[in-house]
């Protein structure tokens, strides 16, 4: 009777005698371990060898020393059956001839979604931690995801001059491309947990405060020059220097930037002397620099100076193949983030993210499946759960092609109400990258000031 | 005529516990030692996995064997600590660390003494693995032998990728049991 509820709800069951001996074991425990040799006076400690060495244990639980004992996650691995994990619990019975009962649970369905994710969260730690020490091939393939010829002749360059860590590169490719990855994983395959990686927008910072921001200032230089100012040039010393927006540069600082290009000397604004800082250069762009040369809106000395060495990355519409990969690896990212265990999409949903134009490339691609996985209950992305964003290019936002004017007239206060406050976060949030994040340009859509705007900004700690 | 009934040598059998920070290496150690196979893919360990390996050793000359029941326990450093209920009723332990890594090497201190305080009188073998990888000033070997010297434990660099002193991390672990 027993050993019929036991199966009903999936358990092995077997008695254990006094000589730890396997007794009327049930049809789920022969399953489970019949392979290891059952006969009427086998050993537990043969038929589960796991249970070797645990023979005090038994006696505990015998003499009621112990109320019970478990073990969580035995696994076994075989080609027929693949990878299998059970829990074993032994619990004292009533019966003097079999003192022992041994249940085993499978548990292999919640261990191997379990195991996925810490499969996930241990790859992303021990990437990080090789990031910080030694540097190969492998971390290169883990960091740059795709197949495509796209990412494979990136990946080629990269590995090409992971060696020379004073090459100067230029990053090229549309908003949301993944042009700061790459200057990272350039930066971690040069190797050393020490070395700094110092990024900036240059489009972020208004010009007159860009030179002092990269080169420093001594104390007394301009009227709030209250103390002596490091620049971010000097805090890269040894390390990178990531010049994002490089095309927003104005000529005056194109002029002193190219000049620190030819002997890596600087001089701090103010300052007398000049300062050498051993920095390797990386730049990007979403401008096309060439263009920009031809329109004397660009030094052409700096640009083939930047130019050693070019990196273009592709918009995700021409990488429709590596699509799918990119929004699994999104997925894992945020499994973990939201402890779900979400295993890719369904037909449907697939064939949406595959139709769109991904105007806003991977970082769309980001957001779209983190929202996706917010209204995800089951284990697959449904059509229903994509949200995709309602913008068609990256450069026409919903906020500069909206008549300002009628929305403001038009808009009433929903019956339940709204919360202001992520209101205005969802407002600024689009705001900002609609313009990626350029501060200025953000700004002047929602009609503030700078100030006002890097106030929100810190107040709702965007990022 | 004589006969002589020869009775088999029965060879003593004992659990052992591969103990460490995930990623160091551990369930790879395993599988060099007794498939004589290495993979470089990472692949994490939940729960514990049983595998059996006889070594050898020669304790006061004379050779002898062991049977291992080889314990490989899931890395700690994750989510969730890792019971040491899997280490009842073992003989030893191996705490492997990676050379690359730090906290793998910081932490040996605190898993002797997670070992020790369910089994008091393990024996205990330290392994600095990932050996291969080490390239001059960028790894930790300098601190894993300081640690191993500070803590008085039998100590190895090894390798699963090139074979480097699995077998002998395993012989000596075998003899510190038989000698104990």
């Amino acid at each position: 009777m027993i050993r019929q509820i036991f199966e009903n709800i999936d358990l092995g069951f077997s008695f254990i005698t006094k000589d730890l001996e396997v007794k009327n074991p049930n049809s789920l425990f022969i399953k489970y371990f019949g392979n290891s040799g059952l006969s009427p006076r086998s050993l537990i400690t043969d038929v589960i060898p796991e249970t070797f060495g645990l023979e005090k244990i038994f006696s505990e639980v015998m003499n009621n020393e112990r109320n019970q004992f478990k073990l969580y996650n035995i696994r076994r691995s075989s080609e027929e059956k693949g990878e299998i994990f059970y829990d074993l619990h032994i619990l004292p019975t009533n019966d003097n001839n079999n003192p022992l009962m041994l249940l085993t649970q499978d548990v292999t369905a919640e261990t191997l979604r379990h195991k996925k994710i810490i499969q996930k969260q241990n790859e992303l730690r021990l990437t990080e931690s090789l990031s910080e020490n030694n540097i190969d091939e492998k971390f290169i393939d883990d960091a740059i995801i795709g197949k495509s010829s796209h990412i494979k002749t990136i990946k080629q360059i990269i590995k090409k001059i992971a060696g020379y860590d004073n090459l100067t590169v230029l990053i090229t490719g549309e908003s949301g491309t993944g042009k700061t990855l790459i200057a990272k994983v350039l930066h971690y395959t040069a190797g050393d947990e020490e070395k700094p990686f110092v990024a900036i927008n240059c489009a972020s910072i208004p010009e007159t405060l860009l030179e002092s921001e990269l080169f420093g200032h001594v104390k007394g230089a301009f009227t709030n020059a209250t103390k002596d100012k490091k620049g971010l040039v000097e805090e890269a010393d040894n390390g990178t220097l990531f010049l994002d927006e490089i095309g927003e540069m104005s000529p005056t600082l194109q002029a002193k930037l190219l000049s620190f290009l030819e002997d890596r000397q600087f001089r701090p604004i103010g300052d007398t002397k000049t300062r050498k800082a051993d920095v390797r250069v990386i730049a990007a762009t979403n401008k096309n620099l060439a263009k920009l040369v031809e329109e004397k809106a660009f030094r052409e000395d700096l640009y083939y100076r930047l130019n050693v060495v070019r990196i273009d990355m592709p918009p995700l519409r021409e990488m429709k193949e590596d699509l799918r990969e990119i929004a699994e690896n999104f997925i894992e990212i945020f499994n973990i983030k939201f402890e779900k265990s979400v295993d890719g999409f369904t037909e449907d949903a697939e064939k949406i993210l595959a139709s769109h134009s991904w105007p806003g490339n991977v970082r769309e691609l980001r957001n779209v499946i983190e929202r996706s996985m917010v209204f995800t209950e089951g284990d697959k992305i449904r059509a229903e759960n994509v949200k995709l964003d309602p913008v068609n290019t990256p450069l026409q936002s919903p906020l500069q092609n909206l008549d300002s004017d009628t929305l403001v007239k038009d808009f009433s206060l929903p019956k339940g109400g709204i919360s202001l406050v992520e209101l205005e976060k969802k407002i600024l949030l689009e705001a900002l990258e609609a313009t990626d994040w350029n501060q200025s340009k953000a700004a002047k859509l929602l009609r503030i000031s700078r100030e006002k705007l890097r106030y929100r900004i810190e107040k709702y700690k965007l990022k | 005529m004589e006969t002589s009934i020869l009775k088999p040598v029965e060879i003593p059998k004992r659990k052992i516990c591969i103990i460490g920070y995930f990623g160091s290496g551990k369930s790879s150690l395993i599988n060099r030692l007794v498939n004589d196979r290495f993979d470089e893919s990472y692949k994490t360990s939940i729960g514990v996995t049983l595998s059996h390996k006889t070594v050898f050793c020669d304790i006061d000359k004379e050779s002898r064997k062991l049977n291992l029941l080889i314990w490989d326990l899931e890395g700690e450093g994750q989510s969730t600590e890792t019971s040491s209920d899997y280490y009842l009723g073992s003989s030893g332990a191996i705490i492997v660390s990676d050379l690359m890594r730090k906290e793998t090497i910081e932490t040996i201190p605190l898993l002797i003494e997670k070992f020790l305080n369910v089994v008091p009188k393990g024996n205990i073998i330290l392994a600095g693995n990932k050996i291969d990888l080490c390239k001059e000033e960028q790894n930790y070997k300098a601190l894993f032998k300081e640690i191993a010297l500070s803590l008085n434990h039998t100590y190895f660099y090894t390798s699963a990728k090139t074979n480097e002193n699995v077998e002998e991390c395993f012989s000596a672990l075998a003899k510190s049991i038989l000698s104990s």
